[in-house]
């Protein structure tokens, strides 16, 4: 129960009365009652609150960046060590959880957050450095910096794209939200961003003129593409359809039908791309063809990326089982190793360690050695 | 079970009427209406049961059994439970189809909330409870847009500058109206119950509207149709009282000749 907000509406309540109905009495005693599950049925048996997410975080140059509830956190990878958080207080108007995605020069880490406002902050103390608040929405997804601009995607219909002082430059129109970073493409100088309204969007990166769209697909595009050095874009939809989108004809050169919702961004190898979807399953296709070459299911859904360390692919679902498979998709631990909590975002590294995020009741992050051993994890102090 | 009786039948139905309209908004209008058809049953019981007791209480054997026992509680309720056996009459009878409501409106909220999922967390969770004869590839995301409205967040109309909570007023309203429209008048004016019904006529309003202001829009919808529903479904039964509206003070006062009877 949202005490907060309970407290808040008792005293709402009372600011109408003549008389102070706290005190013993039938009457104060049965409203107070009727408000009391009135209240915890309203805001707080729900499906989950509006902020209810998973944690965003990114590794740059040997630190951990955890977007998770109230704070972004930077973390030393070697060890867990909190460096430091963002805000320093808990401010219970804010919630983060887009992945917090650092320039290229590492001066910026920019992160937007439930508030609807877009944050640049300074990656090695987190003192914040400018705020952008023009959006009327959410940020879920991950920023994309390039040198000179920064493309933010919002949970509305709007793409910003601010240059580095964090002015606007221009912004781009959407029919739905958009939870995928957007990518960009040197050879078109362009930026393609896949929306939650079935569309990719090619867009000219200088001022946001739409240079081409795709037909509307059979299903929404929740994570980011690929893009491979062909200039063949690799994505899934909840349409059950993964594609291999070649952008310069803006045809399919194939498409492979999975069994449930692909949410999860690809892992494009050498030749081989591996997906993941829904109903659990791991699939490695021929990047040329499409063809597959491989399948490994799982227990629960997957929402993550699967992520490729040190030649093992790496795979989290949602029963909080990690599987680590080799390239011929071969379980390389006998058991998956369970986690006491939901995995929902991508695996990542930081040299040889494996970074776990977790959707748990304490634990956010938890560090692996290569044999699956946990080194560090990472409980935020309240 | 809360999930697999109540919810995911509201989602999926609530989704299904979206895929047929494709406006949200109306979907939950739709929706709202279709469940009061169903409740209207329970409705039509509570109502009679709270005439029923209305009609006890203006009873002559009852004024006498509340002044004879009027210093002894204990003694008092013995005699109206007498009464109630005797007139075959269930004293929680007209409480029992509010508390059956009660899930369906709690549920109904859920339902609305877990369809509009605007986080990847709330879609995954939906994404569980979808029934195979819904396209959700189709209609997935949901547009939430209706009117000048985001479903999925508190409403406000932009009026100079200035954000006027538009539906919140009309939920107070609504509220407010059919609360006096449908409350019958008391048979013991000034009594503990009158004063409840009074006290409840003016904070349920600003309750509700404090609901409306703070969450989904959708939900404002929710109560807005539903008053107006509600209203409409005692009007077609005659039972309202239009007395109510003209004075505030009805409630303290004995009405003669208020409320239409059929």
């Amino acid at each position: 129960m949202d005490t907060l907000r309970y407290s808040y509406l008792l005293n709402f309540v009372q600011s109408f009365l003549p008389w102070n109905w706290r005190k013993k009495s039938l009457a104060g005693l049965l409203l107070k009652t009727a408000l009391f599950f009135s209240a915890l049925a309203l805001t707080a048996c729900g499906p989950g609150s509006m902020m209810s997410n998973w944690p965003g975080a990114s590794v740059e140059n040997g630190v951990v960046f955890v977007a998770y509830q109230a704070h972004v956190y930077a973390l030393r990878a070697e060890n867990g060590a909190e460096l430091w958080r963002f805000p320093p207080e808990a401010d219970n108007r804010i919630a983060f959880y887009a992945p917090p995605a650092l320039s290229p020069d590492g001066t910026q880490l920019i992160v937007g957050g439930f508030n609807h406002v877009l944050y640049s902050l300074n990656p090695q103390n987190g003192t914040e450095q400018w705020k952008f608040e023009e959006s009327k929405y959410p940020y879920i997804a991950k920023a994309l910096i390039t040198e000179e601009t920064i493309y933010a995607p919002t949970n509305g219909n709007l793409l910003y794209a601010l240059d580095r002082q964090g002015r606007k430059r221009w912004e781009f129109e959407t029919k739905a939200p958009t939870w995928a970073a957007p990518v960009y493409d040197v050879n078109c100088d362009c930026v393609y961003i896949a929306s939650l309204d079935h569309v990719i969007y090619a867009v000219r990166a200088k001022d946001g003129v739409e240079l081409w769209q795709t037909k509307r697909l059979e299903g929404a595009i929740a994570s980011t593409p690929v893009l491979g050095e062909n200039g063949v874009l690799y994505f899934g939809t909840f349409g059950n359809l993964f594609h291999a989108f070649d952008t310069r004809s803006q045809v399919d050169l194939w498409t492979y039908q999975t069994s449930h919702w692909v949410w999860g961004s690809p892992l494009l190898l050498e030749t081989q791309v591996i997906l993941t979807d829904l109903s659990g399953a791991i699939i490695a296709l021929e990047a040329k063809s499409g063809r597959e070459l491989w399948k490994f299911v799982t227990d629960a859904a997957i929402t993550a990326a699967p992520a490729l360390i040190e030649g093992v692919i790496y795979v989290g679902n949602e029963n909080g089982n990690l599987y680590a498979l080799d390239l011929q998709g071969t379980p390389i631990w006998q058991q998956p190793k369970k986690f006491d909590g939901k995995i929902l975002s991508a695996v990542l590294s930081a040299e040889r360690t494996i970074l776990v995020p977790l959707v748990a009741e304490e634990r956010v992050v938890v560090a692996l050695n290569s044999d699956g051993g946990e080194t560090w994890s990472f409980q935020p102090a309240k | 079970m809360w999930d697999l009786l109540i919810i995911n039948p509201m989602v999926n139905t609530l989704l299904f009427i979206y895929s047929v309209i494709g406006n949200f908004g109306v979907a939950i209008i739709i929706f709202t209406i279709l469940i009061r058809l169903i409740t209207h049953p329970l409705t039509v019981s509570q109502m009679r049961s709270a005439q029923a007791m209305q009609e006890l209480q203006k009873s002559k054997e009852w004024q006498e059994i509340q002044k004879k026992y009027k210093d002894d509680k204990q003694k008092l309720s013995q005699e109206q439970m007498r009464l109630y056996q005797q007139m075959g009459i269930n004293p929680f009878g007209s409480c029992l189809p509010l508390l059956i409501q009660f899930p369906i409106i709690i549920g109904l909220y859920q339902a609305i909330i877990r369809a509009l999922a605007t986080t990847p967390y709330q879609l995954l969770e939906l994404s569980k409870h979808l029934y195979s004869f819904i396209n959700a590839a189709e209609i997935i995301p949901i547009d939430n847009q209706f009117l000048w409205m985001d479903l999925s967040q508190p409403e406000r109309l932009p009026v100079f500058g200035i954000g006027i909570p538009v539906l919140a007023i009309i939920v107070v309203i609504t509220t407010y109206l059919q609360q006096k429209l449908m409350t019958p008048p008391p048979a013991q004016p000034g009594d503990q119950t009158a004063q409840m019904t009074q006290m409840m006529n003016i904070y349920m309003p600003l309750f509700i509207g404090y609901i409306s202001f703070t969450l989904a829009s959708g939900l404002a919808l929710y109560f807005i149709t539903s008053n107006i529903v509600g209203i409409i479904q005692y009007a077609a039964m005659g039972k309202i009282h239009w007395g109510n509206l003209l004075s505030f003070r009805s409630q303290s006062t004995p009405q003669k000749g208020v409320g239409k009877k059929k």
